[in-house]
Formats: C-alpha cells, structure tokens, sequence
C-alpha cells in the first residue's frame, strides 16, 4: 500500500510547482501587458503632442501670411490648391482644399516661408490639410494635421490627428443694404455709388482675391454649386446671363476694365444679384445697377468680431478624424 | 502472523534519491517563480516612474501659457527646474525650455517651442538615469470668444 507513497508526494509538489509557476507566469503576462497598455498611451500622447505641434506651427503659419500682408496673398498662398486633395466627403467644388507634405511648401512665393516641421514626426507620413468653402464661406479655414512619429521615438508609427478652424481676414462682417431691383435706367444720367455704400468694409482686393479663389477651384455660372463672385478686369462687353434668386451672384468690373470706358452689359445678359461699378467711368456707360440684395458676399461672421486679423474660431478645436 | 503483516518490507517513507528529486523540482520551480516575480515588480516599477515622468511632462506643458495662478507658478522658478519624489522616494527632476520659432518677417513670438524633459534614477540602465524628454508648440493666435 505505500509502495507508491514517494511517487504520490513527488507528482503532488510537481504539480504544486506547476500551478505556481503558471500563476506566476499569468501574473507576469499581466504585468507585461498591463506595461505595453502604458506604453501605448504614452505614445499616443507623444503623438498627439506632436500633431499638436504641427497644427500650432501651420497655425502661426496662416498667421504670418495673412497679417499684415496684402490680402492678394491668398491667390499666392493657394496657388497649389485644387478640389482633388480633398477628401471624398468634399468633393464638391466649392471645397478648396490644399496639403502640404514636407519640402513642398513656401518655394512660390518668398512672403511665405517654408513651414518648420516638428523634429519627432515622419514626414513622410504626416501632411496638414487647409480647407475652405470658397463659395459659402471663404472667410474660414479648417486646418487639419496629422502625422507619425519618426524612428527616433519610442512610439515610433504611432499616429495622431488633430484640427482647428480659423478667421482669416478675407471679408469683413457685412450688414445688407437692402435695396429695390432698378429697372434698367433709359437716361445717360448716373452717380457712381460709393464703395463702402455697397460693400461695407468688404474691399476690393478682398473681393477680387473671393473670386480668384472661386475661378481656380472650377466654379462657374453652370457649376454646382454655381460662381457667386465676379471680378473682371476686361474690358470687353459682358454678355453672360449670371445669378437665380436662390443664389444670385456679385459682377464687379474693376478699375482696370473701366480704365477707358466701362463694358457694356448686353441687353439679352440678365444678372440676378448686383452689378457694381468700381470706376466713376461708369458714368461714361449707362449701364444700370440693378441690385437686389448682396447676398453672395454675406458671409455670416460673428457678431462684433475685429475682421482685421486671423483669429481662431472658438470650439473647433477636434482630436482625430476629418 | 497475517499474510500481509509478512509482505509488508521496510518501504516506508522517501528515500534520499525521491527527496532529492522532489526538492530539485520544487527548487526549480521556486526559482522559475522568483524569477517571474522579479521581472514583474521591475517592469511594473520602471513603468510606474516612466508614468509619473510623462505625467510630470504633460502637467508642466498643459499648463504653458494658462495665465491662473498654479500655472504661472509652475514657470516662476527661474532656474528652470523642480525637483519631485514619487510615495517610494525615486527623485524626479524637470527642465524646461522655452524658444522662438521665427518665419520669416513674422513676430518672433508668434509661434514658440516648450521643451521639457524630466530625468530620475534607473539601475538599469548604463549611466544610471533615465530621461523623457517632451515638446509642445503654441502660436499666439487668439481664440475669439465673442463680446
């Protein structure tokens, strides 16, 4: 009966061996996985950090270009911009979209400088994204950055991606000045109207600089959406129908085009929205300011706001995701 | 005399060799065991101060350019540094810096770079300390709030 009683003890402490050692061993996996989870979440700090970083270094960027610069900059700034860098989502042409990667940037104009790209992150992953709404609201810029960390980190691969919308001074807070549609005038008789009558604090290089950015991103009167905004520089008669009610357009002929005498506007040409004049030349040209409202150039602005700078739009900030 | 008081012989007990080898496995299995524990508490302590470190890193850099009390506080010190000891008395100390990044014709204090780093003591490694080093930029660009 206890022939076997040292084989029994002996399986008995091997097998208590064995149950510790797999406890122990379970409990090791634990702590090594518990350890990585850490790990993991301080990468992704590290790179939400550096995301942050390049969205704050694009922000400055936006900063510099548009304060205190002739806002014919815009046109230099998204000379490379196009539709087709937007995302799928934005794929209507109203969106202007404009990606930057690395060592593509500041080499076309030398009043924008290269963007100083942070040392942690892989350029070769990372990108920021600038988008607008050239039609509806061409006054905000959401700017997206998204990057991975380079091999000289930890976390080397991990991604993050952050965005923030801005201000830029490309319009001005606009009160409608609501007027009656004027019959087209028979008389030769004509008072140039005042800019600021028209416009409020809108300029003209504001404007002009609407509507290049509206003709580079592909809107025209046969576009979906259509061109709200015109600014012409010929001098060449106008004969194109342009603007509905529901979305009625601003023609603007430029000092340039009335350096002479202003176009005429041919008679089968029906403009809904307002025709405007830059030049007292006007008056050389009967041509009738038949206005509705300005509504195309109504960009909704908050109340109050200084227009003259770039200025983050409160609440935009998002972490990750287009 | 019973027929099974005759067939029992003197088997009782463990011999020296069964002991031997039951002690081995156990010594073998003990330090298996030891072994894992130890790796254990290191990891999970190295991680500990590698969290404490990146929380340290983190506090100081969300804090940069807040204008409450706490925060104002945390950069008076004007030689740059602090030094903090976690609960098992590891000596944690953080530097920071901050500089300029200039674009061209921009207001040199448009965009500035934070540069943290925070050092503490690590048997493990060759010189002794280990460093996490952490870095944030912020442009001045106001927020509009509304009036």
């Amino acid at each position: 009966m206890n022939q076997n009683s040292g084989m029994a003890s002996l399986w008995a402490a091997t097998c208590l061996i064995f149950i510790i050692s797999l406890l122990g061993w379970i409990t090791h996996r634990s702590v090594i996985s518990e350890t990585r989870r850490s790990q993991q979440q301080l990468f992704a700090a590290q790179a939400l950090a550096s995301s942050e970083s390049l969205l704050e270094t694009a922000i400055a960027q936006i900063d510099s270009v548009y304060t205190g610069q002739d806002i014919a900059i815009d046109t230099s700034f998204w000379r490379n911009a196009s539709n087709s860098q937007c995302p799928s989502a934005l794929a209507s042409p109203q969106w202007q979209c404009l990606k930057w990667l690395e060592g593509e940037v500041g080499t076309f104009d030398n009043r924008i400088s290269a963007l100083a790209w942070p040392e942690s992150i892989d350029a070769s992953n990372s990108f920021v994204l600038f988008v607008r709404d050239v039609r509806m609201a061409p006054h905000k810029i959401k700017i997206t950055a998204q990057i991975s960390l380079n091999s000289a980190q930890a976390g080397v691969g991990s991604r993050a991606t952050v965005q923030q919308s801005l201000y830029i001074p490309i319009s001005a807070p606009f009160t409608p000045h609501v007027l009656e549609p004027t019959p087209r005038p028979e008389s030769v008789e004509c008072t140039p109207i005042e800019w600021r009558k028209q416009f409020g604090k809108i300029t003209p290089a504001q404007l002009k600089a609407i509507s290049t950015a509206q003709l580079q991103n592909g809107l025209t009167s046969v576009s979906q959406p259509s061109r709200s905004v015109y600014w012409i520089d010929s001098p060449l008669p106008w004969t194109q129908s342009l603007g509905t009610l529901s979305a009625p357009v601003v023609l603007i002929f430029s000092d340039l085009a009335c350096a002479l005498q202003c176009p005429q506007v041919a008679s089968q040409a029906a403009i809904t929205g307002m025709v405007y004049f830059q030049s007292a030349n006007a008056c050389q040209n009967p041509v009738s300011l038949y206005t509705l409202n300005p509504e195309a150039i109504h960009f909704e602005w908050p109340a109050g706001i200084d227009a003259s700078r770039v200025q983050r739009i409160s609440g935009s900030w998002k972490n990750a995701g287009f | 005399m019973p027929f099974h008081d005759l067939q029992q012989p003197s088997q009782a007990g463990f011999t020296v060799l069964e002991a031997l080898f039951a002690s081995a496995v156990l010594a073998l299995g003990l330090f298996g065991s030891f072994q894992l524990s130890t790796a254990s508490m290191a990891a999970n302590h190295s991680q500990r101060n590698l969290d404490l470190a990146s929380g340290l890193a983190q506090d100081l850099a969300e804090c940069w350019q807040v204008p409450s009390a706490f925060c104002i506080s945390q950069f008076q010190n004007s030689q740059n540094t602090s030094a903090l000891s976690n609960e098992a008395g590891v000596q944690f100390e953080r530097r920071w810096n901050t500089t300029s990044i200039s674009t061209q014709g921009s207001d040199p204090k448009l965009l500035q770079n934070l540069q943290i780093s925070v050092k503490w003591p690590n048997q493990d490694k060759f010189n002794g300390t280990s460093e996490l080093s952490w870095q944030i930029r912020r442009a001045s660009t106001p927020t509009w709030v509304g009036l």
